[in-house]
């Protein structure tokens, strides 16, 4: 049994990357607006993510150093510096959408404001990091998650008409009613979405946690190629869903309550019990995994002793990162700021991180100092540096199309 | 140079953030047009919660947070097209007819939001009868937009 | 005496010359026996004694952090430390080269009872080690 759960770290990080807040909406508006016509981007994002995570897990297995370690290393002081400002804007606003991600699912589940819940989720969430072993919170949020694929049943059951569905996947352009640069910023999102930096920090940093090896190295694959698709394919669901449900009814989704309710319609209150749990879990393991992360990039910067692997007593600095994260994170959703909003906005910084967190990696990945025999076949570094160049082009794209379609509207 | 720049942007700014000077009668129709497409979206997600909630496939909490998230974007809806100014008297037959179907919506939703919070199913039955005309007024105004 | 901008100096180490830019600026430091994290190679001193630069030492901690950064940041990082730090002219924290037994990819010293300088020592005093909980490990 325990080897089977040893893929719970990969299912965990895909669900941050894939099914956390902003994108269980995100998902949902793109396959009420667009239909399935953005689906080969999931699909494009899921193999990106697949080839760094792939390396990076690789790295961690092999040296045992961790992503943001290596990208001070390679990048010098001052460009990493750079990188640890954009990607931990990222991580952090990204966290404090996680907190209104929960606290909405309780929100949903049982009426209570979601305002009064905030307090408790971030006390809760503190103390996972602070006394839960690494394993046993992978494993049950990674497992729980999984609820989410209450979705695919309740496509299924929604009984559509898959050619019509296919035949959208089919056409990579917008529909009538959209323009092009719409279609396009909407790319980008979904894209970055499924790349954001914070998914390899997380992945490398929890296969040191794991105390991998190089004998690690199978299940480290394991992980990725079992943890990504899955985490696609819920993104896609969603969409299909959202796009069988309110593409007809001409529904334009911009809340967690809507983005729900086509399990309802077609599954009943267990359906919609059913998917509130996995809603529940995706962002609370959305939570911790960049809660986490804001650590792990601050203290491998610096090279302090990171990791819930030791007693917090050593590496206080760590700690503290991560309770003023939870603070300041809680403080801002009290604001009453729209969470999901608040993913819109770390897009921009996104546009930063994610060309200065991916190059070292690949960087590294060749390095034999590091990897020994395993650095990367030519076809990892042809893949490598294809995304490179995607990643980049979408970086310097992102924040002109979101001023010009005005985030989307 | 640099400070006159700076200047032209702070114009541009101030005028941007000032509440809906529409310049010309396309603007207004199209404007009108996008308003509308936003009612028919809250109007048809409260139809399907309503549905769904009298089909007993959900929970009251549940259907009035959607409904209350519903009725909280049809205000906003409302509050940005009531601020226009047509310019013109050719556009004020828009106007008003957009202003009073938004206002219609607004009012159904709201009391939409007072049955479910009562678990008052037969007020929510009689109400979501009235979405569907509702919702063909607002189409016919949605295709002013581009 | 220290260089930060990656001018290639040899340093003989167990009959290795290495690129100082590459394999030692910025590496990971971990003590070996208990694999502790120590910090990253902020900086170096080099001995210009001899014909060849050879690295004296490994400089690590905000004192050797912050002049790396450029122009006003690094100032104002480097102002700010001089303050808060007790000492009148804080320096770096210098690990003698005579300490590093292996560099891969971290440089691995051994274990000098370094501890956790500064920052890291006053947070755990002052605030985490008070918190109930702090002193159990969860693994």
């Amino acid at each position: 049994m325990k080897k089977y759960l040893a893929v719970t770290l990969g299912i965990l990080t895909a669900i941050g990357g894939f099914v956390d807040i902003g994108d269980l909406v995100t998902n949902a508006l793109v396959g009420a607006r667009f239909g399935m016509r953005l689906a080969w981007v999931v699909v494009v994002g899921v193999l990106g993510i697949i080839v760094f995570a792939e390396m990076s897990g690789r790295i961690a297995a092999v040296s045992g150093r961790a992503t943001f370690d290596l990208v001070r290393e390679r990048l010098g002081p001052r460009a990493a510096l750079v990188g640890l400002v954009g990607s931990f804007l990222v991580t952090g606003l990204t966290l404090t959408a996680e907190l209104g991600g929960v606290s909405l699912a309780v929100e949903l589940a049982f009426g209570i404001n979601y305002l009064l819940v905030i307090p408790w989720v971030m006390v809760l969430a503190w103390l996972v990091v602070w006394r839960v072993k690494f394993n046993t919170m992978e494993t049950g949020f990674g497992l729980l998650g999984l609820f989410l694929v209450v979705f695919v049943v309740a496509l299924v059951a929604a009984a559509p008409d898959w050619s019509a569905l296919g035949a959208q996947v089919s056409t990579p352009r917008p529909p009538p009613s959209e323009d092009w640069p719409t279609y396009a910023y909407y790319a980008i999102a979904l894209f970055g979405a499924a790349m954001t930096p914070y998914e390899v920090f997380f992945f490398s940093s929890g296969g040191v946690e794991e105390h991998w090896s190089a004998k690690d190295l199978t299940l480290s694959k394991l992980n990725v190629f079992l943890g990504f698709p899955l985490g696609g394919t819920l993104s896609l669901s969603i969409a299909a869903v959202a796009a069988v449900t309110f593409l007809p009814r001409g529904i334009q989704v911009d809340n967690l309550g809507q983005t729900v309710l086509p399990v309802a319609v077609y599954l009943g209150k267990v359906g919609l019990a059913l998917v509130l749990i996995g809603v529940f879990a995706a962002t609370f393991g959305a939570t911790l995994e960049t809660l986490l992360s804001c650590g792990y990039s601050v203290a491998q910067y610096f090279g302090w002793q990171w990791g819930k692997m030791v007693r917090p007593r050593q590496d206080a600095r760590f700690h503290t990162v991560l309770i003023a994260v939870l603070v300041v994170g809680a403080m801002t959703l009290l604001t009453t700021v729209d969470p999901v909003k608040v993913t819109e906005y770390s897009v921009v910084f996104s546009a930063v991180a994610l060309p200065l967190t991916y190059l070292p990696i690949l960087i590294v990945a060749n390095d034999p100092d590091y990897l020994g025999r395993r650095t990367n076949g030519p076809f990892a570094n042809l893949l490598g540096v294809s995304y490179l160049v995607l990643i980049l082009v979408a970086s310097l794209a992102a924040v002109p199309l979101m001023i010009w379609t005005k985030a989307g509207q | 140079m640099m400070r006159a720049a700076g200047l032209v942007l702070a114009v541009a700014v101030l005028c941007v953030s000032c509440a809906g000077p529409t310049t010309s009668d396309s603007a207004l129709l199209s404007q009108a047009g996008r308003s509308a497409q936003s009612a028919v979206s809250e109007l048809q997600t409260v139809d399907l919660a309503a549905r769904t909630q009298l089909g007993d496939h959900a929970w009251w909490s549940y259907t009035d947070v959607v409904v209350t998230s519903s009725e909280d974007s049809m205000s906003a809806i409302e509050g940005t097209f009531d601020s226009r100014q047509p310019p013109t008297v050719d556009t004020d037959a828009v106007y008003q007819r957009t202003t009073k179907a938004l206002s219609d919506a607004a009012d159904l939703v709201t009391a939409m939001r007072i049955s479910v919070r009562r678990h008052d199913t037969a007020s929510l039955r009689r109400q979501t009868a009235q979405i569907a005309p509702l919702v063909r007024r607002l189409n016919r105004l949605g295709k002013l937009a581009p | 005496m220290s260089t930060s901008d990656g001018r290639p100096t040899g340093v003989t180490h167990a009959g290795r010359v290495l690129h100082a830019g590459l394999h030692l600026l910025d590496r990971q430091i971990v003590e070996q026996g208990t694999g502790r994290m120590a910090g990253k190679v902020d900086d170096v001193e080099l001995a210009l004694d001899e014909d060849v630069p050879v690295v004296r030492a490994l400089l690590t901690g905000p004192a050797g952090w912050g002049p790396r950064l450029p122009g006003l940041l690094g100032r104002l990082v480097t102002s700010v430390h001089h303050r808060l730090h007790p000492a009148e002219d804080p320096q770096p924290v210098a690990i003698d080269m005579t300490h590093v037994v292996d560099i891969d990819s971290a440089v691995h010293v051994d274990d000098q009872d370094l501890g956790d300088q500064g920052l890291g020592e006053w947070l755990d005093q002052h605030f985490i080690g008070r918190i109930p909980g702090a002193g159990d490990a969860t693994e």
